[in-house]
């Protein structure tokens, strides 16, 4: 429920600048919306291309701290950092892994242009090759329109086919077709052997397009409230390593680079090593994909849903007070939440927000889903009158953003609502949902709430699930509308 | 001196004037030659159209012979070509050509006199009280969406300001066209039915969306943009009849078929484009909570209400124009 004249102040001008980084980064329709600052160190597309073959940036994880905007991603560096720079050990390393690494291309079959690229590692003597699912999702949900190549640090190239992916985890298999020699291969770190907080990996991959690269960073352990294990890796990612290995002091893979952080420094992310492993695995007896994977992709989401709904509905909301009124926000180990207090520009109005996300976003082809948004607009103007307040209420509850028109994705949303109390308090509540073309059975919910028990005080919320079954929708609705609750002042 | 039996009179289809003839004899005639009784410029019109005379049988009675003429004379609609008679009633408009004939008998008794519309005070006090009721409406709803008693007051002079302004242009434009087809201005006749469209439209909108958030009729919020457009089809109704009084018949039916042509029209493009009629989703319009009515359900009825949510999608999914975009 962004308010018509404040909210834009606040928030559009840092997203804007957090979008032109994205479009540096060949990044995410995403982003802008939904406020994340995380971009996927993903496939590059020529210069001046802007979305064109780039898998979106998922709504990740809000990074603005208490109080402030967040920061300008101003100057992602863009080319790899000279040589010079980096450590001897560095230089070790990319020595060991370099015949190990390749650039995954995917190639549009009519004119045979570069769509986008990204990077991947050889896993095997027989040619599979780990990286992310959203290098490779083109050719999972496409493959009539997409062909993929590797190219490896000397300029070979050749086809490669897609063999299995997680979408959960944004990982994929590919096997280098047609290849003669045994390929030199990169090993896993084994999971038992824990990485310490401070540690030195290497993180590799084909930046931009520009060429092979080494960045040094830090291991920082697992991101905290991430929905999948997520590595914090404090180095840089550059758009074009996604898929790429980081490896460790041995030369050993211990996870996948995945995404980073536009508002922050050396704040990049890996996948862990043990599911690219699960996945290999997996792949080694696998058929090449070869037609459209919308079921198989589909059945993935369907899964990751019924996780975070069970997540969900295990975790009781914990109330956030806003005044009388106690509204439901996720377990702080959910959900990352952030607010803003007394608004200065409306005198006669004290309005409070609060903001939750949790960070489970998927890339699902050319898009993110998987997420879930709170929001909440907590109003007390005791001085303007009940007739202005009702005024200021129903412009705020009535300009909220909803897909009207259907496009090549999804419907257009459909609506019910109705006055609901479950004891103490009374709500009008609003339930849209849009549902999947070719996700069948999944469908974007969003709740609308506006507490109608005083005249000159109130609540808005605001519950978003995105890539959610029906019934399981409604549950979480339910679990939703029922956690509201009054509670006069003594 | 010579007795006045009759005075017939002509006019155009605005109602102007266009000659009048004393009749001091009868037989009299109608047409373009010079040496009729009355003389016409029509063109459609003969040169004799037709002779009027008295029965000496009937004297109170118009009798009617119509000459050489293509078009013929037309009485209450029944149109009578050449060498037919009929009688010609007192009061009765008679056309031939495009000239509408008006005929006054010195022995019919004369019509009572017509009081003048309402006095020009009680206008002005009809002006000024729906001014007033404008302005205080304009500043009222600026009011309710003020969060700032200061920076209401600094806007309330470009508001006043643009409200004369859209409201002097809207009811000028009606005046001049009142000036061209009618030869009055009616300025302020114009200002007194605009500024009641304008309460109307109010007063249906507060009305439909309180009536919505009271009964939880969400139809009349979605849909309070058709009553709102029947109040502006009354209002442009009421200016085109002030500009052309003598044509409210057609102007009436000229504007209920605008209606409902474009009401439909409306609806089924609201319909193709997004499969929907309306383009609010919910009723956003909330009123202090007294106001309510309509009871509170409890949660687990209102999510079974919800499952029809699958159908309707199931329904979007299958025809709304977009299932085959990637095909």
């Amino acid at each position: 429920m962004p308010f018509p004249t404040r909210w834009p102040l606040q928030f559009v001008a840092p997203l804007l600048l957090l979008a032109c980084g994205l479009a540096n980064a060949q990044n995410s329709p995403n982003a802008a919306s939904t406020g994340a600052p995380v971009a996927r160190a993903q496939a590059a597309v020529p210069p001046g291309a802007t979305e064109a073959g780039a898998v979106p940036a998922p709504a990740i994880a809000p990074t603005i701290a208490p109080g402030t905007a967040p920061a300008a991603p101003a100057a992602v560096p863009s080319a790899p950092a000279p040589a010079e720079a980096l450590s001897g050990n560095a230089r070790r390393i990319y020595e060991l892994s370099r015949d190990k690494l390749v650039q995954i291309r995917t190639l549009l079959r009519n004119s045979n242009t570069q769509a986008s690229t990204g990077s991947g590692f050889f896993v095997s003597a027989d040619g599979l090759i780990v990286t992310n699912f959203h290098v490779a999702s083109q050719l999972a949900l496409e493959p009539e329109r997409y062909s993929g190549v590797y190219v490896t640090i000397d300029g070979q190239q050749g086809a490669v086919e897609l063999l299995a992916f997680d979408v959960q985890h944004d990982l994929a298999v590919l096997r280098a077709k047609a290849r003669t020699a045994a390929a030199p291969m990169l090993s896993f770190r084994p999971a038992a052997d824990a990485m310490a907080q401070g540690e030195r990996i290497y993180s590799l991959g084909n930046p931009l397009d520009i060429g092979f690269a080494v960045t040094e960073g830090t291991y920082n352990g697992l991101v905290r409230r991430s929905f999948y294990p997520r590595i914090f890796f404090g180095g840089t990612l550059n758009p074009g390593m996604s898929g790429g290995p980081a490896v460790d002091d041995a030369g050993r893979v211990l996870g996948v680079n995945v995404a980073k952080r536009l508002d922050g420094e050396q704040v990049s992310f890996l996948i862990p090593a043990e599911f690219a492993q699960a996945l290999v695995q997996r792949a080694a007896h696998a058929q090449p994909i070869t037609q459209p994977a919308y079921a198989e992709v589909t059945r993935q989401l369907l899964v990751h849903q019924q996780l975070l709904t069970a997540r969900f509905l295990q975790t009781p909301f914990k109330e956030q007070r806003h005044g009388s009124y106690l509204v439901p926000v996720p377990d702080d180990a959910l959900a990352r939440c952030w607010g803003s207090g007394r608004d200065p520009d409306f005198h006669a109005l004290n309005l409070e927000r609060t903001k939750c996300q949790v960070d489970s976003d998927v890339v699902a082809g050319d898009f993110s889903t998987g997420m879930v948004r709170l929001s909440y607009e907590a109003y007390d103007a005791p001085t303007l009158g009940a007739a202005r307040f009702a005024r200021t209420y129903s412009q705020s509850f009535g300009n909220e953003p909803f897909l009207k028109r259907g496009n090549g994705r999804q419907t257009a949303v459909e609506c019910t609502e109705r006055y609901v109390d479950q004891g103490s308090l009374p709500l009008r509540a609003v339930i849209c949902m849009s549902a999947y073309r070719k996700l069948r059975g999944l469908y974007d919910m969003t709740v609308l709430v506006a507490t109608v028990n005083q005249p000159t005080r109130g609540a808005l919320g605001r519950l978003d699930v995105r890539g959610i079954a029906f019934d399981n929708g409604l549950k979480l609705a339910d679990h939703y509308l029922r956690a509201f609750r009054w509670e006069a002042a003594p | 001196m010579t007795q006045l039996l009759a005075l017939i009179e002509a006019f155009d289809r605005h109602g102007t004037l266009l000659a009048r003839a004393p009749i001091t004899r009868w037989p009299f005639t109608v047409g373009r030659s010079l040496d009729c009784d009355l003389v016409l410029d029509d063109p459609h019109i003969a040169p004799v159209h037709l002779r009027a005379d008295r029965p000496m049988e009937a004297p109170r009675l118009v009798s009617i012979q119509v000459g050489q003429t293509v078009n013929g004379a037309t009485l209450k609609g029944k149109r009578y070509g050449s060498g037919k008679w009929f009688d010609w009633p007192g009061g009765v408009p008679l056309e031939i050509g495009r000239t509408r004939l008006a005929l006054r008998l010195a022995d019919a008794p004369v019509a009572a006199e017509q009081a003048l519309p309402p006095s020009s005070r009680h206008n002005v006090a009809a002006t000024v009280l729906l001014v007033a009721l404008t302005v205080a409406a304009a500043l009222g709803s600026s009011w309710l969406e003020a969060n700032d008693v200061l920076k209401y007051l600094q806007s309330l002079p470009g508001l006043l300001l643009t409200l004369v302004v859209v409201l002097g242009a809207w009811c000028g434009l009606w005046a001049i066209a009142n000036k061209v087809f009618d030869h009055r201005l009616q300025f302020w006749r114009h200002v007194r039915i605009a500024c009641t469209i304008v309460l109307a439209v109010e007063a249906v909108d507060g009305a439909a969306n309180l009536a919505a958030f009271a009964f939880s009729w969400e139809a009349l919020s979605r849909f309070d943009y058709l009553l709102t457009s029947l109040v502006l089809a009354a209002g442009i109704y009421a200016h085109l009849a002030a500009v052309l009084p003598r044509r409210r018949a057609g102007l009436a039916w000229a504007v209920g078929a605008v209606v409902l042509l474009a009401v439909p029209a409306w609806l089924g493009t609201q319909w193709l484009d997004r499969m929907r009629l309306s383009n609010e989703l919910y009723m956003s319009g909330l009123f202090p909570p007294s106001l309510r009515v309509a009871p509170a359900v409890p949660i687990s009825r209102f999510l079974q209400e919800t499952q029809t949510l699958r159908g309707r999608l199931d329904r979007r999914l299958l025809s709304d124009g977009h299932a085959d975009d990637d095909k």
